[in-house]
């Protein structure tokens, strides 16, 4: 028990420090963003018709600590936005970026989970049948859906499935919410209305991590169902969906579980484009408006962030989750 | 006579066993690949494609640019050369001439009218507009600098027509011929792969190959920043980067950006597996040996590890490919990558976008079929080569 | 009594490069009590041949239209190549026949512990329950002489030493009281002084049983130590069959005799070794009439390479295919 405290705590660790890698790679890039907050700031009273001055100009850099060298400024942001969680402000939008993504990081991350779920749902018994059948027909379909996975990317996908439904029946899929919804509070009616529009981007983000999913069962799949443990099992009686199940599936889920990081990865990937064309007004399009129109360098900044976090949680759970289905490993950690 | 030729046939026989047992690693996975029928024809639909994209120029009756557009022909539907119609039968292909007209009737929108007493001839080998195969053209920082530098230039096409223009594949708002531009936006993405997919391999094999080679804590650093970029969702870090392109850059300039960023983002995933590989080769007896014989590790590693995977490298390097350019029309579709000047397949579905063109001008869709049929024959050969390359992972990740 | 016949096993895998023969008129019977050795080198088709009696081989495998294994049960003899589904194979998987692998480790399933392996087996072939299976499993650990069965049982593979893997491995395939053992190379993975223990366990158990076992293996010396008769395959093809005794000591065929002689001997340190000849020929170029005349020495041309030699009997139950032990053979000039 003590050593399993020690490997989880090992791995939080390791999770912290991977984190903090990839801050400061934000970090450095939104810095690259010619310009600072203090002159953004600036010109921005500018435009408001005050007169400013070089010194105006210092001392406001002061104020937000500008001044200050490059790495203190980065210790700084990741210190708040770890101990804190606070991610500052939008020099841009001058709002709170907390507030600002509030509960859309939970509507995002629930929508993207819940493709992760689905894909899996569907991806492991279909996978474990293709790899354990003889049918060519359900073969070669397996491997044509998950090449398709790749060729006809989400955003493509998302953008077909758009114009059919607006040309078919005049009115547009897009969006989470109907009209009426999209600023009330939440209620019953919201969340049926939300219900009923959410499969649809569940199932754009889902396709391409399905059809990866997919071939990765199968083909773990394929590797298990190879091994003599299986044929030796087999020697001994044991058969049908006894066999399939209890051996090379069982044995098989573990670098499926493995491989969750990086379809979440992969959804994520995908998120912003789809929620541009779907005009979902989450997280993955704001991410789009920060960079694209806007240099929001702090908002893209935070929004990186907490989709890398995402994924790092989701590694460090499955890293858990591995060691304790693994016998091997669990022997070895609990004694 | 009879035992002459009998004995000949021993030898043959003999020399196709032989033939069999010292036939090296390329000419095995060769003979393995050609036996995968679906791999075979993604070979060959990919070799036309990059075929096409490489001879864009002389297959394109108009050059894909602004300078190609038919003012007469904007929006205009694809033209289907014809042997015979009601008029009778012609030898040569023709199409028929349009007029553009726009009044109350049609609601004051340009229609475009077929003519069908107007023939148009289809002529092959054709001169049109002026291309050069080498086409050095740098704006760098200082006029002295400039590189412009123009040869092997040609202005000979497949074909044309006659008189006023024939579009196969239609053409866009502004009259710009999609079938060109479709051609050139295959190569553009070859171009860009190609690239990004270099620079990721040369990062990757430093760093994959230090990092596998040295083992230790060398290793284990390495490792940690390697994962670390790997967990960023490559997309919106792409984004992050492209985002930081100053607005005013020319084409090129961009176009370089952006595949060397597509480079700078891929390369983790090419280098763990060099890595696991490295240290999986790297406790063979056989490096054991070399170590013994005094050989010093950049020999080991160079005469001894990577040709001990350069088939797997290549197959590693094909399965990139398609992500590379799959990332870059993402990029572009969103507005962020190649921008219209510039045709990539990206840049033109960006055009696809509104349901207006799915109603009338369902067209614009045919490089979206381009790209998928790319992107799978892609995958389908890099599925086959690595199949072939080594038979007994059937389908691994 | 017999228990088991095996009756013109021809058997082909169908591949990418063709079909390759892995089986080639092969006929053996087994009996009660009874240690068969197979020997031969690999890709001899001995481990193909044992598979197929329980029809373990993979799906691309064809089976000759004339082969026909019977297993004579108390009951009833059950033709096994006409078993279709798996629920029919289950009489003879696992329950009158059981297999030891070559690698103790590879063949127990990893995440899984031995116990529930063990009883698995059990609840699918006796009317036991789960309770009695459990008692039953410890008392089979013991029996072969695992110390510690209780704790053993809740263990996984990996936890326990090489040869302990092999001796549950054994407990776990007597546990349902098979007739038929098939033990393929059950020692090559071991150290040599413990396969000496397995070996011994082995044959205790057999005599305790009263089973028999169709032992397979690469290792004339493990074949010497254990078995009463002997088969010698190659290339799909049983070349000689006899007593230990006689294959050992007047070995007839030009095969086991060349196998024989290149045993490394103890007495004789100094002298060379002597290989038979040649290699192996792939799969894909199967010689025409002997299998062996490509490596033979006393090989004629016209003859070995024309037509199949039947097996010869040489009296007292030895007996060996080859054409040199024929009357018609014209003796040396």
């Amino acid at each position: 028990m003590v050593k399993f405290l020690q490997f989880t705590l090992i791995r939080a660790v390791m999770s912290v420090v991977t984190l903090l890698i990839v801050s400061l790679i934000v970090f450095s890039l939104m810095e690259l963003v010619p310009g600072n907050c203090a002159e953004r700031y600036i010109a921005f009273k500018n435009t408001q018709g005050q007169v400013i001055t070089i010194e105006d100009i210092q001392a406001e850099e002061r104020r937000l600590g500008l001044d200050k060298p490059f790495m203190i400024r980065a210790g700084t942001w990741a210190g708040n936005v770890f101990f804190k969680g606070q991610f500052g402000d939008s020099c841009i939008l001058r709002l709170n970026i907390n507030n600002l993504l509030s509960d859309k990081v939970w509507i995002s991350l629930g929508i993207c989970l819940a493709a992760l779920f689905f894909s899996y749902l569907i991806a492991i018994p279909v996978g474990i049948y293709a790899a354990s059948t003889r049918n060519p027909l359900a073969n070669n379909s397996v491997r044509f859906i998950s090449y398709l996975g790749l060729a006809l990317p989400s955003f493509l996908l998302a953008l077909i499935i758009m114009l059919t439904t607006t040309v078919l029946f005049g009115e547009s899929m897009a969006g989470l919410f109907s009209k009426e919804y999209r600023d009330a509070a939440w209620s019953f009616a919201k969340f049926t209305n939300f219900m009923s529009r959410a499969w649809l981007p569940i199932f754009i983000l889902g396709w391409a991590a399905t059809a990866f999913a997919l071939q990765t069962v199968r083909a773990l799949m394929l590797d298990e169902i190879s091994k003599l443990y299986v044929t030796a099992a087999s020697a001994r009686g044991i058969s049908g969906r006894t066999l399939l199940w209890r051996y090379p599936a069982r044995h098989s889920l573990g670098p499926v579980i493995n491989s969750l990081g990086f379809d979440l990865n992969r959804i994520f990937n995908d998120l912003p484009v789809v929620a541009l064309i779907m005009t979902l007004t989450e997280m993955g399009a704001l991410l789009i408006d920060a960079l694209a129109f806007s240099n929001d360098q702090q908002l893209a900044g935070a929004i990186l962030v907490i989709l890398t976090a995402c994924i790092v949680l989701v590694n460090f759970v499955t890293d858990i989750v591995l060691a304790l289905m693994d016998p091997r490993v669990r022997t070895g950690l609990m004694g | 006579m009879d035992l002459l030729s009998r004995s000949k046939q021993k030898v043959t026989d003999q020399s196709l066993k032989e033939a069999y047992f010292t036939a090296s690693q390329t000419q095995l996975v060769r003979a393995r690949f050609k036996k995968n029928r679906a791999a075979m024809v993604a070979g060959w639909v990919l070799t036309l494609m990059i075929l096409a994209g490489f001879f864009s120029e002389f297959l394109s009756p108009y050059a894909p640019t602004m300078a190609g557009r038919d003012k007469q022909y904007e929006n205009g539907p694809p033209q289907m050369p014809k042997f015979w119609d009601e008029n009778g039968f012609s030898l040569q292909p023709f199409i028929y001439g349009t007029k553009r007209e726009r009044s109350i009737k049609t609601n004051f929108r340009w229609v475009i009218t077929v003519d069908r007493e107007d023939r148009r001839y289809v002529r092959l080998f054709v001169k049109g507009w002026k291309y050069s195969y080498i086409d050095l053209n740098w704006d760098l920082p200082g006029d002295a600098f400039d590189v412009n530098f123009k040869a092997l230039t040609f202005s000979t096409h497949l074909f044309g027509v006659d008189k006023g223009g024939i579009h196969l594949f239609g053409t866009d708002a502004s009259g710009k011929d999609i079938y060109s531009r479709t051609l050139r936006a295959i190569f553009t993405s070859l171009k860009c792969g190609a690239l990004g997919v270099f620079i990721a391999f040369v990062l990757a094999l430093i760093i994959g190959g230090i990092s596998g080679y040295y083992g230790g804590w060398i290793d284990s650093t390495l490792q940690m920043i390697t994962d670390a970029i790997r967990t960023v969702p490559p997309l919106p870090l792409f984004m992050a980067l492209a985002a930081f392109l100053p607005q005013e850059w020319s084409a090129e300039a961009v176009f370089f950006v952006i595949s060397s960023i597509l480079g700078l983002i891929g390369w983790p995933t090419l280098a763990r597996r060099i890595r696991t590989h490295l240290l999986s080769e790297r406790s063979q007896e056989y490096v054991l040996a070399a170590e013994l014989c005094g050989a010093s590790s950049s020999h080991i590693i160079r005469r001894h590890l990577l040709p001990s995977f350069t088939s797997y490298i290549i197959v590693d390097l094909m399965i990139t490919f398609p992500y590379m350019v799959r990332l870059e029309t993402a990029l572009s579709f969103i507005g962020l990558g190649l921008i219209d000047p510039v045709s990539s397949l990206g840049s033109m579905m960006q055009n696809v976008s509104k349901a207006d063109i799915l109603l009338n001008y369902q067209w614009y869709f045919i490089p979206v079929l381009f790209f998928i049929a790319f992107v799978l024959a892609f995958v389908f050969v890099g599925d086959g080569l690595r199949d072939a390359a080594d038979p007994y992972t059937d389908a691994r990740k | 009594m017999t228990l088991l016949t095996v009756e013109k096993l021809d058997l082909r895998f169908d591949t990418d490069e063709g079909r390759i023969t892995a089986v080639d008129d092969v006929s053996f019977t087994l009996d009660a009590g009874e240690v068969l050795g197979l020997v031969g080198e690999s890709g001899s088709g001995k481990s193909v041949t044992a598979k197929s009696l329980m029809q373990l081989n993979p799906s691309n495998a064809v089976y000759g239209s004339g082969s026909e294994i019977y297993l004579e049960l108390e009951r009833n003899v059950v033709d096994v190549l006409s078993l279709q589904s798996a629920r029919e194979l289950e009489i003879v998987r696992g329950g009158a026949v059981s297999m030891i692998f070559q690698e103790p480790m590879a063949s127990f399933a990893p995440a899984i512990t031995i116990g529930n392996q063990m009883v698995e087996q059990l609840l699918i072939h006796t009317a036991l329950s789960k309770k009695k299976a459990a008692d039953l499993s410890v008392e089979m650990l013991e029996r072969v002489g695992i110390s510690d069965a209780g704790k053993r049982f809740y263990q996984y593979a990996f936890e326990l030493s090489g040869g302990m893997r092999q001796r549950a491995m054994i407990a776990m395939a007597l546990s349902t009281k098979p007739k038929v053992l098939i033990a393929d190379e059950p020692t090559t993975a071991l150290d040599v002084t413990i396969q000496a223990q397995v070996l011994d366990l082995m044959k205790d158990l057999v005599a305790e049983f009263g089973m028999a076992i169709l032992f397979i293996t690469h290792d004339l010396s493990v074949i010497a130590q254990t078995a009463d008769r002997v088969a010698v395959m190659y290339l799909g093809r049983i070349l000689e069959t006899g007593t230990v005794r006689q294959v050992i000591q007047t070995p007839s065929h030009p095969y086991t005799q060349g196998l024989l002689n290149s045993l490394p001997k103890l007495a004789a340190i100094d002298e060379p070794l002597t290989p038979i000849a040649g290699d192996i020929p792939s799969p894909l170029e199967r010689p025409p009439g002997c299998v062996f005349h490509t490596r033979c020495p006393k090989a004629k041309p016209g003859v070995c390479d024309q037509s199949i030699p039947d097996l010869f009997a040489m009296g007292s139950g030895q007996a060996a295919a080859c054409f040199a032990l024929t009357q018609d053979w014209p003796s040396a000039n």
